[in-house]
Order: C-alpha cells, then sequence, then structure tokens
C-alpha cells in the first residue's frame, strides 16, 4: 500500500518556499490525497487532474481577495483543497452536524452562562412565573426560572441549549453507527474512533451535569442517582464521589452546585474543544474513508487498487457551501424543536421528586440496566444475594462493558492491511448483526427504563411486567443478531462473495421461519406498545396543555405527518423552508409575555 | 548510526549509554512533573469534597409535621384502614414549619397494631403508626410508589414491605428503610405523634 506518505508531502511543500516561486509543474502526480474537484478543474476545462497540479491561484485568478490572502497564508491544497468524498446518502454530514451543535450548545451556554447562578442557598424568587412568586427557592432554581420567564429570548435560548444538546448526542451516535456499519474505523483509522469515543464520553457527562444544574426535582432525583453510582464504585467510589461531585449530593449541594458548573460551563467544554480539534486534524491527516473505487464515476474512476489518492470536493468552495447548507439545517431544527417543543419547563416540574424520575433519553439504557439487576438473584433453586453489588453491576459494570467494547472495537476486529474504502454493511454479516444486536440492546434497555411509564400506560404493575422485560431484553438483540446473520450469509452465498469472520449456523430453513414468527410477534408487539405510548404521551401532554386527550393525539399526528411530507423535498429546498420556518418559529414566541406563557405551564 | 559507516565501538557504546541515561532522566523527571502535579491536585480535591456524615434530623422528642409544618395527632393523620396509604411527614422545625430536605422526608404508614411482624421494632411503632425514611437504600430516590401494599420506588422498582420493617421485597435495593421509632405526646387538639430517638439505621444508600 502506498497511499500519500506525509513525507512526501513535506519535502513538496518544502521544495515549493525553497524555490520562492511557486512551481506549474506537479513535484510528483497523485501525491497529494487532497484535492481533485468533482468536475472542477480550473481554469484549463482540460483533462481530469489529481492533487497539486492546480495551484489554488490558478483555480480563482478573478479573486482578488483570494489572490491577496493566498500570497501571504498559501492557502494551499492542504487545507482548502481538503477532498470531501461523495457520499451518496448523506450519512458523511454527520459529523459536520455533531459539530455545528457543539458551536450552537457553546452560543446559547454563553447566554444561559452568564445568567445563571450557580448557588443552593435559599432566594426568594421576584419574577413572572406565577407558581413560584414571591417563594423561597434555591438560587440556582431562582436564577434558571428568571432566564426562563423573565428574560426576553431566555425561555427560548435555553430550550435551545436543551434541544441542541440532544442533536449534539445523536449526532455523535448516528455518526458512529455510519462509521461501525462502514467499516471506516479499521486500521489506518483507530486512532480516531478511539478519539470519538472519548467526545462521546464527554458529551454524556456534559449531559449528566448540565442536566442537575437547574436543581429542580429531576435534576435532583438524576444526580442523586449519579452520585450514589459513583459512590458503588469499589474501593475508590468515595474519593471519586469528592472529584466529580465536590461533597454529598443532596445533603452539600451547596459545594456541590459550583463544582458541577465549573464542570460543565469550563473544563469539560475546553477538554471537546480540544479533542474536537484533535479529532479533525486526525481526520486531515488520514483523509476520509472513501466509497469503494466501483462507485467512482467516469473519467476519474483509477485503477480499484488504486488508493494512493482520495476522490471528492475540495473544501473550498463546493464542501464549504454544503456545510453551510448543514450548519444553517442544524440552527433551523434546533430553533424549531426549541420554539414547538419545550423541554425542562421548570415552573410546572418544581422542586419536588417527581412521581417516576427519568433522565435524558441517552441515560435511559444506563437507568434500565440499573432497573434490571435485583439484589437477589434466584436462578434454579439457588439463591445469590447481590446486595450492593447490584448497583455496581446494573450501574457501572454493564455500561462500562458496552462502552469498552465499543471503545476497543477496532482492535478486535483489525486487519493488517490499511483500509481506505469504506464497505457495504451487506458484505460484513458478523460485524453488521453484532452492530444490529447492539442498537437492540440499547434500545430494549431504554425500554427497560421506562418501566414506570410502561405499567402506567398498559395498566398493569410494574412487578408483573419485570419477568417479560428481563426476557426482552435477552431475546431481542439475540433474535436480531441472529436473524440478520442468517439473512447476510446466505445473501452473501447467493451471490458467491465471502462470508467473512463468523460461526457458520446450523440453521434450516424451518429454524429461519420459525424465527421470522416470532421476530413477527414480537415486531407487533412493538407496534402495540408504540400505540400505548403514543397515546400515553398525548395524554401526558393534554395535561400540561389542557387540550382533550383525543385533540393532542390529532395534534401530534398533525406534527409528525408533516415532517413526513417534507421527506422528498430536495434538501435545498428543505434547508430554505426550514430555515424561514425556524427563524418565524423561534423568533415568534419571544415577543409572546414570559408571564402568559408562564400560566400555560 | 548508519550502516556502512566502519563500526567504532567505544564511540557506539558511550552514545548508546548516553543516550539511555538521557530516556531514563526525561523518563523519571516527566513522571516526577506529571506526578507531583496530578498527585497534589488529586488528593487535594478528594480532601476538599470530602463527604460529611450529615447531622441526624431527628431526634428524641422531634415532632412529626406535614409539608406545612402543621403537627399530625394519631387521629387524623391517616384514616385507618388495611391497605397502604403512606403520607410524606418531616421533622418540625425548631419554632415551627418543617425541615423539608430530602433526606429528612418520612413515609408514615398507618395499618391495624396487630398486623406487624418481625423484623419491625414494634416499640417503634404507635397506634398502628409506623414510620420509615423515604430514601430509597439502593440510589437515594424518592420512594414515592405503592404497589399493592408494598411501598416502591419509580426509579429502579426497588419494594418494600411496610409491615416487615420495610425489608427488601423486590428489586435491586440492598438493605431495609431504616425505621423511625415514634411515640405520642398530649398536645391541644389530641395526641400528637413524635420521634422518640434517630433513624434505626443508616438513611438512604451506604
Amino acid at each position: 500500500m502506498t497511499r500519500d506518505s506525509p513525507d512526501d508531502d513535506t519535502a513538496s511543500d518544502d521544495a515549493v518556499a525553497d524555490g520562492g516561486e511557486r512551481s506549474d509543474s506537479p513535484p510528483a502526480p497523485q501525491t497529494d490525497g487532497a484535492g481533485h474537484a468533482g468536475g472542477y478543474d480550473g481554469t484549463t476545462g482540460g483533462e481530469p487532474v489529481h492533487g497539486r497540479e492546480i495551484e489554488t491561484r490558478q483555480k480563482y485568478p478573478n479573486n482578488r481577495l483570494f489572490t491577496w490572502l493566498d500570497d501571504r497564508l498559501e492557502l494551499n491544497h492542504e487545507i482548502l483543497g481538503k477532498a470531501f468524498p461523495e457520499d451518496k446518502y448523506g450519512s458523511f454530514l454527520l459529523g459536520e452536524i455533531a459539530l455545528f451543535s457543539f458551536i450552537f450548545l457553546a452560543l446559547t451556554g454563553s447566554f444561559l452562562g452568564l445568567m445563571y447562578e450557580p448557588v443552593a442557598s435559599e432566594v426568594t424568587y421576584e419574577g413572572n412565573a406565577a407558581e413560584w412568586a414571591g417563594q423561597e427557592v434555591p438560587g440556582a432554581f431562582a436564577s434558571v426560572l428568571t432566564i426562563t420567564y423573565d428574560t426576553p429570548f431566555g425561555m427560548f435560548l435555553r430550550m435551545a441549549h436543551h434541544w441542541a444538546a440532544y442533536i449534539f448526542i445523536a449526532a455523535i451516535a448516528l455518526h458512529m453507527f455510519r462509521v461501525f456499519f462502514s467499516g471506516a474505523y479499521r486500521n489506518p483509522h483507530e486512532p480516531n474512533w478511539f478519539v470519538g469515543s472519548v467526545l462521546l464520553l464527554l458529551a454524556l457527562a456534559e449531559g449528566f451535569f448540565g442536566y442537575a444544574l437547574p436543581l429542580d426535582g429531576f435534576s435532583k432525583a438524576a444526580t442523586t442517582i449519579g452520585f450514589n453510582m459513583t459512590g458503588a464504585v469499589p474501593v475508590i467510589g468515595e474519593w471519586l464521589q469528592a472529584l466529580a461531585f465536590g461533597g454529598a449530593f443532596p445533603s452539600q449541594v451547596g459545594q456541590v452546585i459550583p463544582h458541577m458548573y465549573f464542570l460543565h460551563v469550563f473544563l469539560f467544554p475546553a477538554l471537546l474543544v480540544g479533542i474536537i480539534g484533535l479529532h479533525m486534524m486526525i481526520l486531515m491527516r488520514q483523509k476520509h474513508t472513501e466509497h469503494a473505487p466501483s462507485s467512482r464515476g467516469g473519467d476519474r474512476t483509477p485503477a480499484a487498487d488504486d488508493d494512493s489518492f482520495v476522490v471528492g470536493s475540495p473544501l473550498f468552495p463546493q464542501q464549504f457551501l454544503l456545510s453551510v447548507v448543514v450548519l444553517l439545517l442544524t440552527a433551523a431544527t434546533i430553533s424549531f424543536l426549541a420554539a414547538l417543543f419545550p423541554v425542562q419547563r421548570i415552573a410546572a416540574i418544581g422542586l419536588d421528586s417527581p412521581s417516576s424520575p427519568s433522565p435524558d433519553w441517552f441515560f435511559m439504557w444506563v437507568f434500565g440496566s440499573l432497573k434490571m439487576i435485583p439484589a437477589e438473584l434466584s436462578l434454579a433453586g439457588t439463591t445469590i444475594v447481590l446486595g450492593g453489588w447490584a448497583e455496581f453491576i446494573g450501574g457501572i459494570l454493564i455500561p462500562m462493558v458496552i462502552i469498552g467494547v465499543m471503545i476497543v472495537w477496532p482492535l478486535i476486529d483489525n486487519t493488517d492491511e490499511p483500509q481506505h474504502f469504506t464497505v457495504d454493511p451487506l458484505d460484513r454479516p458478523a460485524q453488521t448483526a453484532l452492530g444490529v444486536g447492539a442498537i437492540m440492546l440499547t434500545i430494549v434497555l431504554s425500554i427497560d427504563g421506562m418501566r414506570g411509564t410502561f405499567s402506567e400506560v398498559i395498566g398493569a404493575p410494574s412487578s408483573t411486567l419485570y419477568p417479560y422485560l428481563v426476557l426482552m431484553t435477552f431475546a431481542i438483540p439475540l433474535l436480531f443478531t441472529v436473524r440478520v446473520y442468517v439473512w447476510l450469509t446466505r445473501r452473501q452465498r447467493r451471490l458467491g462473495r465471502p462470508t467473512g469472520p463468523g460461526v457458520s449456523l446450523p440453521y434450516s430453513a424451518t429454524a429461519v421461519r420459525w424465527l421470522d414468527r416470532g421476530l413477527t410477534v414480537l415486531a407487533l408487539g412493538f407496534l402495540a406498545v408504540g400505540i400505548e405510548l403514543v397515546t400515553g404521551s398525548a395524554t401526558l401532554a393534554s395535561s400540561f396543555t389542557g387540550l382533550p386527550v383525543i385533540e393532542q393525539l390529532f395534534w401530534l399526528a398533525r406534527v409528525f405527518a408533516g415532517l413526513l411530507l417534507l421527506l422528498p423535498v430536495p434538501p435545498v429546498y428543505l434547508a430554505l423552508a426550514l430555515v424561514l420556518m425556524g427563524l418565524a418559529l423561534g423568533v415568534a414566541p419571544a415577543f409572546a409575555k414570559p408571564a402568559s406563557r408562564s400560566t400555560r405551564l | 548510526m548508519s550502516s556502512d559507516t566502519p563500526p567504532e565501538e567505544p564511540h557506539e557504546e558511550i552514545e548508546i549509554e548516553r543516550r539511555q541515561v538521557a530516556k531514563v532522566l526525561a523518563a523519571v523527571s516527566g513522571a516526577g512533573a506529571v506526578g507531583a502535579f496530578s498527585v497534589s491536585a488529586l488528593a487535594g480535591l478528594g480532601e476538599s469534597g470530602k463527604i460529611e456524615p450529615p447531622e441526624p434530623l431527628f431526634v428524641e422528642g422531634v415532632r412529626l409535621v406535614d409539608a406545612d409544618g402543621n403537627p399530625l395527632t394519631t387521629a387524623d393523620a391517616i384514616p385507618q384502614t388495611e391497605t397502604l396509604e403512606p403520607t410524606t411527614v418531616y421533622p418540625e422545625k425548631e419554632g415551627g414549619g418543617a425541615i423539608t430536605e430530602d433526606r429528612a422526608a418520612v413515609l408514615l404508614v398507618r395499618f391495624p397494631e396487630d398486623s406487624y411482624q418481625e423484623p419491625t421494632n414494634l416499640d417503634g411503632t404507635v397506634s398502628g403508626y409506623a414510620a420509615y425514611s423515604k430514601v430509597c437504600t439502593h440510589l437515594g430516590c424518592a420512594v414515592n410508589g405503592t404497589e399493592g401494599n408494598q411501598f416502591y420506588c419509580q426509579c429502579h422498582g426497588s419494594q418494600f414491605d411496610p409491615l416487615q420493617g420495610a425489608k427488601v421485597t423486590g428489586g435491586p435495593a440492598p438493605s431495609p428503610l431504616p425505621q423511625l421509632p415514634i411515640g405520642v405526646e398530649d398536645g391541644q387538639d389530641g395526641q400528637l405523634l413524635l420521634a422518640t430517638g434517630p433513624f434505626e439505621g443508616p438513611v438512604g444508600p451506604q
């Protein structure tokens, strides 16, 4: 494998610099991984060329600002010409969405951070929120009330911060799915998988401490759980609690709140910025993984085994414009959600511990894992008393094992040869099946976490549901893994392709048919539960809005139908529509009087 | 050392030795620098964030009051029933009012007097009333649900039996909810409920 070696790059750079003038003759063909524009080949209009053959200067001869800057800063192919591979599914943009939502988090967070007061001592809230006016509440809670109900644009920006956090974490997760299923984590891209995993963990930590800051009922419950979970770590538990929280929660809340505030607004964001920079530096250095050569079209197709350069759109101007659209679309989506779907309505939540506490959705699987491990385990007549170990196993060990396997996965599924092209997930039965199984596991664990809502909606006591949920937690991920594996290995054999690593399952056609029947029943069950959950959430929503349940249901259906209608619209118009809609909807509620809104909540 | 230079044994040895010594020195000083800062920082943080056991909120003679600070009497705190209808009560603040801290919350239950069984501390019950901490021993959530005649923690599904000293009957909690021994004193409106001592075990997860 002779890919563009770093030494070549440096050497040719030096040569140009030493010569004192730019040479139009290429140092060596195809040395640069960057740079071939999709059909854009500068002023020559001739044969497609690769690498540094086109000087940036030559590309934009009429742009005087650009040439002026280029003369001084050498805005050459290294950065502006960085090739972004073409991707027919848009899945390569998920990382960008994560990056842009981080920017919105920083911006909205700065607004909130300037007004939030990290104090736990009681103050009298004097403001618009009718439920709390004139009452003694913790300072942090009062300042969030003030931000939300008494500050122009405050509610909108707080909701935008919350939604940006959701989109940040969701985009990171989807980005990781893309990298996993397309095999983009393999040699030589393992370092960036590790760096990215650290980013995910930091994002989750940000989410946890951010949730804690308003000091309302939900945040206190979630933080108490997190605090006691940390204490469940053997030997160093108490020291870890002191390190992470700076005191006991909730009894020493006065010193814990400033501690968490510092972590949330300074330490973790600073680490995030640094590590995002590292993530992107590694990406620039290694180039993207690219769709396999078969997907390269037309005269740009090199020999199939030639991976010495990457084909794609250069950062400037093509990818830049696309990224701007993605940035605006992210902004529009965040403002749309923030304007229409208020989350964490603090005046309604209040200070009392909620009747069914729940963490943010991205911790729901940990919450479910905690619920699943009983203190006493009876199996075949023997009883194992787990006692205090139950919370360690459920809250620390199981999540650590899942996350740990995820982090070291590139070392488990490694190749000796560098792989520069993505793979079709359908061509990798074992990995794809495992990935699907892992996703199903997080989903069923999250459902376990929502057992309370479940039993409320279905009307069965929670302890009756427990055995079924345990069964489901084991059965569903396993069944899905096996089914996907069977399907893909069969497909590979039919097409005469290698099936890759993995066991050859002794399945028969009858077995597969029964498996399918089982999965159909499960799917129907999911559907039924899904309908129940939708009606349940409509009931819940109607308790906030005061609308009749059936009307609330129609309202929800309208929103979802509206979103579905948007699907076939070309992305550019969609972006435009969402930007306009986001602006209109995002700005509109801020003009409403805070007091009149607070009474609705 | 490139291979085409003639071997110069002594020179090479010195060179390698020097390099090794430099490496060791760099490693030691690097580890020392990193260690000095991280050990002092971590030790300092660990010490300053030290978790201190809070003062007990219930001592002998502290009255039980509702969230608004009204004292509770044996006659009307909870109607006499066979089913579980817990009420959340708090210790009375000095000079009136309630201490509504999370760790102070108490679940007050009432059953027929003879229905309590071991390991309930029967001396800590009065006229069919028993009191238990509301803080779940699993991860510190407020136990604010019931299922049948059991306390049910909505967080992670731990169950406690109020008739058997709030012992764990299901879910992940490792130990029973500590019982608060209660008694009565005569007041204007009847017999007022009060604590006859602190909780019989540690409150919350340990």
